[in-house]
């Protein structure tokens, strides 16, 4: 097995669960990789398919280096799973499951176990059927984290979490994330964690994975355009493609440029569709405003986004 | 033994201890009656005690496949560092002992009768349970098998039977009805040996076991419901042959 390969890679995958068409991607170890989409998008099918959970129709897909239909118990060793509606045995203790799960992982770590144990304030010895949805979800957090897996995949991780949980799971994560080693893949609609986590993010929209990218690079390339127009404001006739949802008010025009490549380039494209002189202000974008851009823009143009 | 093994039936032991202790309470009593009845003081019929402890038998086998069950993608299991052929053997590691324990104490008949009778019911309870994910859909899927093997008896009953009658008819026309249908066994089903009857059951438990096996080292649920599809359809023409009913 490579160890220098990514911890994920995806190519061409075609999975008939969710309708995933010819996804590719690699994410790199050590990263906090957040995919997004609107529900049903193909997300957590394409989880499942990184667990082989689902088979592909077709397409490679490689976790930890090795090929996802091929995984090895000391494969799973290194590897967690938290679903949003984990399916834990719940006829047993907290305690119970810690005793069940800890022969099955040589790198178990007990002062770490009971950290998270205290840490999520799980009572240990009540039935995981007496648990609440959040409980739930932070008792297999436990057994997922415990073992410090190479790569962690949460899907919908923040679910159920009250606020001062879900700060401190992203402290925990963050923590691990530090040792440079630690592979975070996860999805979640909570835009506001994803930010303070993530450090690349990718967006699947009806099974199509529409960009991968650090999210560093996605703010610095998204930016808005407001240009003030005098005497009525028109949309150009001709708009660069990278100009998503152009849209013009009473003394503006206003896009969103997708290729965002400094204020001159900017300026050339202005000079170029309106008359000399004509002043125009960009400013950043937030995830969620990136995200709500390219899921609008998608759906007007469903073929590709610039 | 392996501590995946022992982690495993530790874990399963706490949702059936109950189910245990009431197989052994069972036993028990079973032998006490035993004991009243050889020293002459009691006369009980012994039916209903071996037929409850079959149901439990049954029962543990099913729960037991189902708190971990490979049919099911989303088992806390599946995506833990635990091989099906592990699993299996934590199963039948956690079974096999109470089952035999049960078998040797309860049952005064010959070994052969209950390898002929219960262990092809137990076989095909096993590998119906591994290819579902709950108690209902294990009873729905053997209630689906069972009709469709008496559907596929019965079409060969008549499809046998009609070609038999029909060669016999054209062969023998000549001779009058009476005569044909007063003939000695006219039609040879039934006519096979008890030997026989013993090896095809012991075929069928091994084709079932097969299932079992196939479907906790291969997960491949789909491919086992054919397999089981196909034992239940030659089985069913193996009765048919032998005259054998279950």
């Amino acid at each position: 097995m490579k160890t220098d390969s990514p911890a994920v890679e995806v190519l061409d995958l075609n999975c008939p669960h969710g309708s995933l068409k010819k996804v590719s991607f690699e994410i790199p170890r050590g990263s906090v990789y957040a995919l997004l989409g609107a529900n049903g998008s193909g997300k957590s099918t394409l989880l499942r398919a990184l667990l082989n959970i689902h088979a592909p129709a077709s397409g490679v897909i490689r976790v930890l280096g090795r090929e996802s239909t091929s995984l090895e118990p000391g494969d799973w060793a290194r590897l967690g799973y938290v679903s949003d509606n984990p399916s834990l045995p719940e006829y047993l203790t907290l305690v119970e499951l810690i005793a069940y799960c800890r022969p099955q992982y040589p790198d178990w770590d007990d002062a770490l176990c009971r950290r998270l144990q205290d840490q999520f304030a799980l009572p240990g010895n009540r039935r995981l059927a007496g648990f609440s949805r959040g409980m739930k979800i932070k008792a297999a957090l436990l057994v997922s984290l415990a073992y410090r897996p190479s790569l962690l995949i949460l899907d919908e991780p923040f679910n159920g979490l009250d606020v001062v949980m879900r700060d401190e799971l992203i402290q925990g994560l963050l923590e691990l994330a530090g040792d440079g080693e630690f592979t975070v893949l996860l999805t979640s609609h909570d835009l506001e964690e994803i930010e303070r986590l993530a450090d690349r993010v990718g967006l699947l929209d009806r099974g199509t994975l529409h960009l991968s990218e650090p999210l560093d690079d996605l703010r610095e390339r998204f930016r808005r355009v407001d240009i003030a127009v005098m005497g009525g404001a028109r949309l150009p006739e001709t708009l660069p493609d990278t100009c998503l949802l152009p849209e013009a008010g009473a003394s503006h025009v206003r896009w969103i440029d997708s290729r965002y490549a400094g204020d001159a380039a900017v300026a050339e494209t202005v000079a170029r569709l309106f008359p000399p002189g004509t002043s125009f202000v960009t400013s950043p974008l937030s995830l969620r405003e990136i995200l709500i851009t390219l899921i609008k823009a998608l759906r007007l143009q469903p073929l590709n986004i610039p | 033994m392996n501590a995946l093994i022992t982690a495993q039936m530790k874990k399963d032991l706490v949702p059936l201890r109950g189910l245990l202790l009431g197989m052994g309470g069972l036993l028990a009593l079973s032998l006490l009656v035993r004991i009243l009845e050889a020293t002459g003081g009691l006369h009980v019929s012994g039916g209903l005690a071996a037929g409850l402890q079959a149901l439990l038998v049954i029962i543990l086998l099913i729960r037991l496949i189902h708190l971990d069950s490979p049919a099911d993608p989303d088992a806390f299991w599946r995506t833990r560092p635990l091989t099906g052929g592990q699993l299996l053997t934590a199963k039948a590691a956690f079974f096999l002992p109470p089952f035999l324990a049960l078998l040797a104490l309860s049952q005064p008949a010959p070994a052969a009768e209950v390898f002929q009778k219960f262990c092809p019911v137990l076989a095909g309870t096993a590998a119906f349970a591994c290819v579902t994910k709950k108690f209902s859909e294990t009873v729905f899927l053997a209630v689906k098998m069972i009709i469709l093997a008496a559907l596929m008896n019965m079409l060969l009953v008549v499809v046998v039977g009609g070609a038999w009658a029909l060669g016999t008819l054209l062969i023998l026309g000549l001779r009058p009805w009476p005569q044909l249908l007063s003939g000695p066994d006219p039609m040879p089903i039934g006519a096979f040996h008890e030997p026989f009857s013993l090896v095809l059951n012991g075929l069928v438990v091994a084709a079932y076991v097969g299932v079992v096996i196939y479907q906790y080292l291969t997960l491949r649920t789909k491919t086992a419901v054919r397999a089981l599809f196909v034992i239940v359809f030659l089985s069913a023409i193996a009765s048919s042959v032998t005259g054998r009913a279950d």
